[in-house]
């Protein structure tokens, strides 16, 4: 299958998926009805806390968890009821999925042994663009951690096929390693240009990599966007404190100076309040200041409640000032309903 | 190691050397004397060896060790591996089949060989009345050499516990991740079987054969003498059985000392083939 750029990547329509209760247990709906497309050659990033659902979506587009209604499409085709290997995916797994007794080599050519393929000179154009010529012979447990999901990358990226699936291939890597893969994963996108649903807990690994972020919970949509929409404009309360650190400042209406009424809860991001020496609309108590180095995050008790605001380095409060919030640009305010869902401001 | 530390392995090593060190000198020793059990044993020298040389009931007992070593070892490693591979799934009921699979390993061997003189008998043992109810031939098992060895191989095929288990828990921690992995590359339950399954488990299986041989030429002395009582013609006088006939049944304490050196060396050999031709064929990684 090639990869036609105006044509459809994948969808899920209404897709259904109830984890059957055993031993006594409930039944967990992990997908509820949820529709959501990816255009062809995007790469869509599926962001939620653990439960939301994000890896069983990724499942039964994949294949290997079963719909319990609607239908998922490739491509524009229907494969709902298509075995795994007929969807045409790849997919790199949480654990990678290496296997241990085979050397790199073999894992990048697991696929194409199985279904009678010689694709020798792939493995090395792949082995070349990922850095791992020099190891193909070793076996996984010799291998690094950047190495070995290097080698889950190769292994998906030999076959070619019209869309990769990535379940978290990154959250075993160290902090910084994992910024490197981040880069490498999105410069292979981009080279490729690939269909691509990654899928991930980590909102910065979200907003840096995605062309678009769909933030689940609970099995259903909450929001999908670019990372630049989804952070601006949360369409929930719950994408407004998931994405983002600190969390969006959630408060009762009418507590940053705005007119009430209309709605039940303002927010407001921490780089949007000042710390200001007159007036303001909020004072607090500096609870707790968190110095990142090239930032500085307060933590204000106000009695409207906890307030985190962004400060410059070098020029913040201490611990135990006293301080006044001001809200400089009132655009940058967000307006929630009592349902937790955005209302025009 | 800590003081602690000793202390705890102060029972087993105790164990050790009364029950498998202190024997062995002894045996050793005794290998090369006139020990009756009754006597006051005193050193022959190369006499015992000689007569091993000139042993004309020795050669059957080695050929119906190994013969049932070859036989019994793949099919109790057949047998434990398919067990333990189609059990380890969490299907409903599994664990009662599993301690079905498990039973007859905690059942003494009397009671298993006594149940296999039943069921193997020609004329009402339920093996025979199954034959016959299919129209397959109806054998005279434990009448005739061949019945008898497959009798005894059978009767083995049941305690097979300890190596289902290491197989039951070893397929449990190969995560499911790697059959996923292989089904999206269109590799079905026999392609997972031969290419992840069997490769990933196979140290493990390696080590369970090495350790079958050596019990296999051990634990068959039982069935070998209650149900056949080494025969029909010696197909069964095993060369532990042969061991024993010797000692207690000839007072031949020193002539059967020097027998179980042989085993001992046979036993050594067999291990070191296998080991070498595991490695050979990438078994062992």
């Amino acid at each position: 299958m090639t990869v036609d750029p105006h044509g459809d990547g994948v969808a899920w329509q209404r897709a259904r998926r109830v984890h059957p209760g055993r031993r006594g247990r409930d039944e967990v709906v992990a997908l509820d009805d949820l529709s959501l497309t990816c255009p062809a050659g995007e790469l869509l990033v599926l962001l939620g806390p653990s439960g939301s659902g994000k890896s069983t979506a990724l499942r039964v587009l994949a294949g290997i968890d079963p719909l319990d209604g609607g239908s998922v499409t490739i491509g524009g085709v229907d494969v709902s009821d298509r075995p795994p290997h007929r969807r045409d995916v790849a997919m790199v797994f949480q654990d990678l999925a290496l296997f241990p007794h085979l050397t790199v080599a073999e894992n990048v050519l697991f696929g194409p042994s199985v279904r009678g393929e010689d694709a020798g000179d792939r493995l090395g154009e792949v082995a070349e663009a990922l850095g791992l010529a020099e190891v193909l012979q070793r076996r996984p447990d010799q291998l690094s951690g950047g190495q070995r999901q290097r080698v889950a990358l190769a292994r998906a990226m030999v076959r070619e096929p019209a869309v990769f699936l990535l379940d978290e291939p990154l959250s075993s890597l160290d902090a910084r390693l994992r910024v490197e893969a981040r880069e490498q994963v999105v410069a292979l996108q981009r080279r490729l240009g690939t269909t691509m649903v990654h899928v991930t807990h980590d909102q910065v690994e979200a907003l840096t990599m995605g062309d678009r972020v769909a933030v689940l919970r609970a099995g259903t949509l909450e929001q999908v966007g670019t990372p630049r929409e989804v952070y601006d404009r949360p369409a929930t309360t719950f994408v407004a404190t998931f994405v983002g650190h600190p969390p969006m400042n959630l408060l009762p209406t009418g507590s940053l100076g705005e007119p009430a009424g209309g709605h039940a809860t303002v927010g407001v991001r921490a780089e949007d309040l000042a710390v200001t020496t007159e007036g303001g609309v909020l004072a607090g108590v500096v609870e707790q200041v968190e110095d990142v180095g090239s930032e500085v995050v307060l933590a204000v008790d106000t009695p409207a409640g906890r307030v985190h605001v962004r400060q410059p380095p070098r020029r913040a409060a201490a611990r135990g000032d006293r301080v006044a919030l001001a809200v400089p640009d009132p655009q940058r305010l967000h307006h929630f309903d009592s349902d937790g869902a955005r209302t025009p401001s | 190691m800590s003081r602690r530390g000793w202390a705890f392995l102060g029972p087993y090593g105790l164990g050790v050397v009364l029950l498998v060190l202190v024997p062995a000198v002894f045996t050793f020793s005794y290998a090369f004397t006139d020990a009756t059990g009754l006597n006051e044993p005193s050193f022959t020298g190369l006499a015992n060896v000689r007569r091993l040389g000139g042993d004309p009931f020795l050669p059957a007992s080695v050929r119906a060790s190994l013969v049932h070593v070859a036989l019994s070892v793949p099919l109790r490693m057949v047998v434990a591996t398919g067990m333990g591979l189609l059990l380890a799934r969490q299907h409903r009921g599994a664990r009662w089949y599993r301690v079905a699979v498990y039973v007859p390993t905690v059942m003494p061997d009397m009671a298993l060989a006594l149940l296999a003189l039943w069921a193997f008998n020609p004329l009402y043992g339920p093996v025979n009345q199954v034959l016959g109810a299919v129209g397959l031939p109806e054998p005279l098992w434990l009448a005739t050499p061949w019945g008898a060895r497959w009798a005894v191989i059978a009767m083995l095929l049941l305690p097979v516990g300890e190596a289902f288990l290491v197989v039951l828990a070893m397929r449990r921690r190969i995560p499911p991740s790697l059959y996923e992995a292989a089904a999206l590359e269109g590799c079905g339950p026999w392609g997972q079987l031969r290419r992840i399954t069997l490769p990933v488990l196979a140290p493990v299986l390696v080590l369970l054969a090495i350790r079958d041989v050596i019990v296999s030429l051990q634990v068959n002395v039982v069935p070998g003498y209650l149900l056949t009582d080494g025969g029909p013609r010696n197909a069964t006088r095993y060369l532990p059985l042969y061991i024993f006939d010797q000692a207690f049944e000839f007072s031949g304490f020193g002539y059967a000392a020097l027998i179980t050196l042989g085993l001992m060396v046979l036993s050594i050999l067999l291990i070191a083939v296998m080991a070498l031709l595991a490695r050979r064929w990438g078994f062992l990684r």
